[in-house]
């Protein structure tokens, strides 16, 4: 495990509730203790339970399939991310079998199922009513292509595979595969009829360069798409310094972050103690760059800075940047400003996305 | 950005926190209330975060 990271654990077992660690595990803090309560499923009435079966395209039972859920529907309102009215995950058993605890009435499920040889699927909203739901894989499609520079294959660069549609109900998560000894790549079990878009991931192309995003269209269940060579050209530098616009020091530990806005791929690193870091291997494209200071929120003061997403800078890396001050002042993040916006202004702040990113201009000398 | 990795359960065996490469491992233990281990329990790391500082994500 990387030494700087701690972590929040899921733990999943039959007959117990599935358990999320309050306090992060440290795993430099010696052995781990997790104790899980017992499940009181058997006792509960079925309009606390989503009970269903995962089965295959012919019908066959799916063990060891893991039905994660993401939303639930209550009326004409859906909530997405944590739900702590609701199991966790849960993992179907031998026959596919697989029951959900809700404590909640009159609600619909949305669950994401992951298994072996199926492709990522999506479902829901699964009622809780006492039927058992259906929910069926297929197997999704293959996916190859392969990785050149100068026209040389490229082992060991790592593929990244993302749907275009990252809408909440939609998105079922990110793909990544290793390039072999030939620089080619297979994605199995790809969910099927989607556009994507596939690129290599920043970090493992940096010795090389960068491979940017290109779109990917797939079809049917039980097909093979190919996304063709993906060409690793040069990647770009980019570099600057986090500043407190009140003129204090940062606190240790400080991180920057960029991310990439049609790839599910980004870095990150501690900034040095006088605020400065460099990304290095960024391909041409639109990016985010953000940091985090308690206390503080990204300054309108930055020339990429948009109240449509207060989080970061949005702009489009086309060269080297060596030297991007992004402010950093004190108060809470308006997360509502956009609202205030007029259709102009917001055609403006989305055609600033487009243009090279940009920190704040430098002070003037007097 | 929430990734569930699956780790390994140790349940209930002797050794310490091992290092490989200086990278720690994480061992541990999934038990009932009661102190008893819990066989085949699947533990997954549901997210991460820094250990000093407030986490980018």
């Amino acid at each position: 495990m990387d030494p700087q990271l701690v972590f929040k654990l899921l733990v999943v077992a039959e007959g117990h509730v599935p358990t999320i660690t309050k306090k992060p595990v440290d795993p430099q803090a010696g052995r781990a203790t997790i104790s899980l309560k017992p499940h009181d499923l058997d006792s509960r009435t079925d309009e606390r339970i989503v009970k269903g079966r995962v089965v295959d395209e012919e019908g066959n039972a799916v063990p060891r399939a893991m039905i994660a859920p993401f939303g639930m529907k209550t009326g004409n309102s859906t909530r997405y991310g944590s739900l702590p009215d609701v199991d966790a995950l849960v993992v179907s058993n031998e026959k596919g079998e697989f029951r959900i605890g809700v404590d909640k009435t009159g609600v619909g499920l949305l669950v994401k199922v992951d298994a072996r040889y199926f492709a990522r699927q999506n479902f829901g909203p699964l009622a809780t009513d006492g039927a058992t739901h259906t929910l069926t894989l297929n197997s999704g499609v293959n996916v190859v292509g392969s990785v050149r520079k100068n026209g040389k294959p490229l082992s060991g660069v790592v593929v990244g595979l993302a749907q275009q549609d990252r809408g909440v109900g939609t998105y079922v998560g990110d793909f990544k595969i290793s390039t072999d000894e030939l620089g080619e790549f297979l994605f199995l079990n790809v969910p099927a009829n989607d556009r994507y878009t596939i690129y290599g991931l920043m970090q493992s192309c940096q010795p090389h360069g960068a491979i940017a995003v290109q779109p990917l269209t797939v079809g049917a269940s039980g097909t093979t798409s190919s996304a063709g060579t993906l060409k690793v050209v040069p990647g770009y530098c980019l570099a600057g310094r986090v500043i407190l616009t009140d003129g204090k020091d940062l606190p240790a530990g400080t991180h920057a972050l960029v991310s990439r806005q049609n790839a599910w791929d980004f870095q990150t690193q501690q900034v040095n103690s006088d605020g400065t870091f460099q990304f290095d291997g960024l391909p041409e494209e639109q990016i985010t760059l953000s940091a985090r200071v308690r206390g503080y929120h990204i300054s309108g003061r930055n020339r990429s800075f948009t109240p449509l997403n207060p989080f970061g800078l949005i702009g489009v890396v086309r060269q080297d940047i060596d030297e991007l001050r992004l402010l950093l002042t004190p108060g809470p993040m308006k997360l509502d400003a956009y609202r205030r916006l007029s259709r102009t202004q917001r055609d403006e702040y989305q055609q600033r996305g487009n243009e090279p990113i940009e920190g704040a201009p430098a002070e003037s000398k007097k | 950005m929430t990734s569930l990795l699956v780790l390994t359960a140790v349940v209930a065996s002797g050794h310490d926190v091992a290092i490989v490469d200086n990278r720690p491992q994480l061992v541990g233990t999934v038990q009932t209330k009661n102190g008893r281990g819990i066989a085949s329990a699947t533990i997954f790391v549901s997210t991460a975060g820094p250990r000093e500082g407030i986490g980018v994500l």
